[in-house]
């Protein structure tokens, strides 16, 4: 059984400042994640990645479809479920970077990783493991460069231990060093049996990482 | 002689499982006779044009469960602080249901009404003026509370108020002051300290930033963050603030002329709003 | 009085053509209505048509009511003011009452039925059947708290008493005590916030279970309200911050008491601790 199976999603943008035009930017996708499997999706700027991305997590209101979504015990269409039921499936079962960081002001990296329910040790470890320095770990991420605020966004997400992670570009500002570690890191989430739905400019090339390599245009999807 | 019999103590306020600590539905505050034509609910204007009555709300329903923040975002007049009104009970809706921790509370008032406030609402104000007495000290406003719930040791409650005020980071020295001699900060600190006097359930926050200058406001909402990751409170925060509402709030309504144009989870309604309004708030703030 | 009028009045028989007590009888009876009322809910202020009267307002007009409306020619009259017989206010008072209803006065508060006070409370231990009858400048023991007398009216309803314990809450965090040198605010049969009038603190535990009635008059607010026998009254206090009398270093300088509540009076070289009750005091001297 599958850990996420979409079917017939659509999604459109309706900008009601511009006069109400409306443009469809996902078409009847069907997408099928099995537990434990690595899916990229590439495709060109503004084919609709990150909304695929974004519908899964609610942070954006599909038209139609379903995203069936597996729990323990009970599958959950997260397209049509109640807000309080989407934030439940946050808590336990699903997590998802940005390519902007978005986090509370004016707490320390080391805290925003330890806040989602790891204990300094494990937070420490990770923050290491994905190569941001030491003397960074009790400075708040608001002064940080792209590339670290990128590794912090990660840290968080990660930290989370969800069973279905959503990545959106989370190597895209990286020295090949930072990028290999994080690629790593997330080798290791895979082992563990974590399921990953990535969007990645360039699909990465690790070995034993990813599965499968779907491309998005025009709304739709193509085998790459 | 026969003797008059005292009130019941008052007894601790339990928190029900399964059910919202606060749930309004479909809340009217109609100010006005109304007519046919408005009642219909085909007007959806704020005033009346047949009659003139005007809508402080209309059909306004939400549920906050315990642990969650409920935002209300919205221009001045769009009937956020209505809302926020009937939920503590300081004006009774014309039509529609008001719950609090599973009970029917639309008609309460007197003894029973003070008694939900003391035990089952905490409020803090955008005014400190409208909620705090500025001749009287930061912990006497906190101890107010406990003595209008009944506390009567001295001891117990000092000490309690001075928990409070040290943990909403006040300097201890400050506790025997009058809060008229305070800060705009410190006064939101010692509302703060007020509203969670006799742990309620639920908190509401009216605009609780708004009007400090940015590094107080930071701060104050550091503060409320923490608050709700300590006390599991359901919060309900009023404000037209976005930056608030996103740093706050789980789920938000957005509000205007009276209506609820938009709800939804916060990330979601911030970044892919449906509402023309919610868009144009949107687009405006960010 | 205007000199003409006082001989007008001297020339008609000074006080013939006046009812009885000089009050009418419907008067009399409505403010007897109020009282029974009062006496029903201890420590409830009830409103009452207070009338014109020989005395101006603020000067016992209300207990004067009070006295005049109950009075009966068996009873015997004491005016005491601050525990004194003979102050011009006291003075005043038992002439105009003992002129008007034909009834002995005394001083000593034993032989008294009816005693009428400002201010204190006999040291005398009193006994069923007496009545004392208080006078009262501030009727409502929330007037600091909340002016505003719609507001204190449904306080008290509420029993919504957070105001004045904040007062007392204020008072101990400031000085380390209640700031009620007099009137300190007292709760009775756990219903009603009350002010026993400006009594000392000394005066206010007698209150609690006394044999005797206790009725309240304030004639410029037109209110009153009364404690029946054997109720309980309370001083307003935290339950670990005990209410306290008033302590003296020295006993009475006149007679030595030690168990009385004590004024300070100039002497010709220095000041003095006295007795406030002045007849026992005179009692004790001449034993």
């Amino acid at each position: 059984m599958s850990a996420l199976a979409i079917a017939a999603l659509t999604k459109s943008y309706t900008r009601h400042l511009l006069d109400g035009k409306r443009s469809v930017v996902l078409r009847n996708i069907d997408l099928a994640l099995e537990p434990g499997t690595f899916t990229v999706i590439n495709g060109p700027s503004g084919a609709g990645k990150s909304s695929l991305l974004r519908c899964i997590y609610r942070s954006a209101l599909p038209d139609s479809g379903r995203i069936d979504l597996r729990t323990n015990g009970a599958t959950v269409d997260i397209a049509a479920a109640d807000e309080r039921t989407v934030l439940r499936m946050r808590r336990e079962h699903l997590a998802m970077t940005t390519q902007f960081l978005s986090v509370v002001p004016r707490v320390s990296a080391l805290d925003l990783v330890r806040a989602q329910g790891v204990d300094r040790a494990g937070a420490v470890e990770l923050l290491a493991s994905l190569g941001l320095p030491p003397d960074l770990h009790g400075v708040p991420p608001a002064t940080f460069s792209g590339g670290q605020r990128q590794m912090i966004n990660l840290a968080i997400v990660l930290a989370r231990s969800r069973p279905l992670l959503l990545l959106d570009e989370v190597t895209a500002s990286l020295d090949p060093t930072r990028r290999n570690a994080v690629l790593q890191a997330l080798l290791a989430r895979k082992h563990a049996g974590v399921t990953m739905l990535g969007v990645f400019h360039d699909p990465p090339k690790m070995p034993g990482l990813v599965d499968r390599v779907l491309t998005l245009r025009d709304g739709t999807l193509h085998a790459a | 002689m026969k003797t008059i019999p005292a009130p019941a103590a008052i007894e601790p306020i339990s928190v029900p499982s399964g059910t919202p600590c606060l749930e309004l539905r479909d809340i009217t505050v109609r100010y006005g006779r109304g007519c046919d034509h408005c009642r219909s609910g085909e007007m959806r204007a704020q005033r009346c044009t047949h009659c003139g009555s005007v809508y402080g709300c209309r059909d306004v329903s939400l549920d906050v469960w315990p642990g969650e923040v409920l935002g209300i975002v919205g221009e001045s007049g769009s009937g956020k602080s209505t809302v926020l009104a009937v939920s503590n009970l300081d004006i009774q809706p014309t039509s529609g249901s008001v719950k609090l921790l599973g009970d029917d509370v639309s008609s309460a008032e007197g003894k029973q009404r003070r008694r939900l406030r003391a035990l089952a609402l905490g409020i803090v104000y955008q005014s400190a003026q409208a909620n705090l007495l500025m001749d009287v000290t930061a912990g006497g406003n906190v101890a107010e509370r406990m003595l209008g719930a009944g506390w009567r040791r001295y001891d117990a409650v000092r000490s309690r108020a001075l928990a409070l005020h040290t943990d909403m980071e006040l300097p201890e020295d400050r506790f025997d002051v009058p809060v008229g001699m305070f800060s705009g900060g410190m006064r939101q600190r010692v509302q703060l300290a007020k509203a969670l006097a006799t742990s309620p359930p639920v908190l509401l926050l009216d605009e609780p930033t708004s009007g400090l200058d940015v590094s107080v406001q930071a701060r104050i909402l550091d503060l409320i963050r923490r608050i709700h990751a300590e006390f599991q409170l359901a919060i309900v925060v009023v404000s037209h603030d976005l930056a608030v509402i996103r740093m706050l709030a789980d789920r938000l309504l957005v509000m205007r002329r009276g209506l609820v144009v938009e709800h939804g989870l916060t990330d979601q309604v911030l970044e892919d709003p449906q509402h023309p309004y919610t868009q144009l708030l949107v687009s405006a703030q960010l | 009085m205007s000199a003409r009028l006082g001989e007008l009045v001297h020339r008609n028989g000074g006080l013939a053509g006046y009812n009885y007590a000089y009050m009418d009888e419907s008067a009399k009876r409505e403010v007897r209505r109020g009282l029974l009322k009062a006496i029903s809910l201890p420590g409830h202020q009830v409103p009452f048509a207070s009338r014109e009267m020989p005395v101006a307002r603020g000067w016992g007009s209300g207990g004067l009511q009070i006295t005049l409306s109950v009075i009966e020619p068996s009873d015997t009259v004491k005016v005491f003011d601050q525990g004194s017989d003979a102050s011009m206010n006291a003075i005043a008072l038992r002439d105009l009452i003992s002129r008007t209803c034909e009834v002995p006065t005394t001083t000593d508060p034993r032989e008294a039925t009816l005693i009428q006070t400002r201010h204190r409370i006999p040291e005398d231990p009193l006994v069923e059947g007496q009545v004392m009858v208080f006078q009262v400048p501030i009727a409502d023991p929330l007037r600091r708290v909340a002016p505003r007398m719609t507001v204190s009216r449904r306080l008290h309803a509420e029993r919504d008493y957070s105001a004045i314990w904040l007062y007392l809450y204020e008072d101990h965090a400031r000085l380390g005590r209640s700031s009620f040198a007099s009137a300190h605010p007292v709760e009775v049969e756990d219903r009603y916030i009350m002010t026993p009038s400006p009594i000392p603190r000394h005066d206010c535990p007698r209150l609690n279970d006394a044999p005797f009635i206790s009725l309240f008059g304030a004639g410029r607010e037109a209110i009153v309200y009364a404690v029946p026998p054997y109720t309980k009254v309370r001083p307003l206090s935290f339950e670990d911050r005990p209410f306290e009398i008033e302590r003296f270093a020295t006993g009475c300088a006149l007679c030595g008491a030690t168990d009385t509540y004590l004024t300070e009076v100039d002497g010709d070289a220095n000041a003095q601790l006295v007795c406030s009750d002045t007849d026992r005091c005179a009692r004790r001297r001449t034993r």
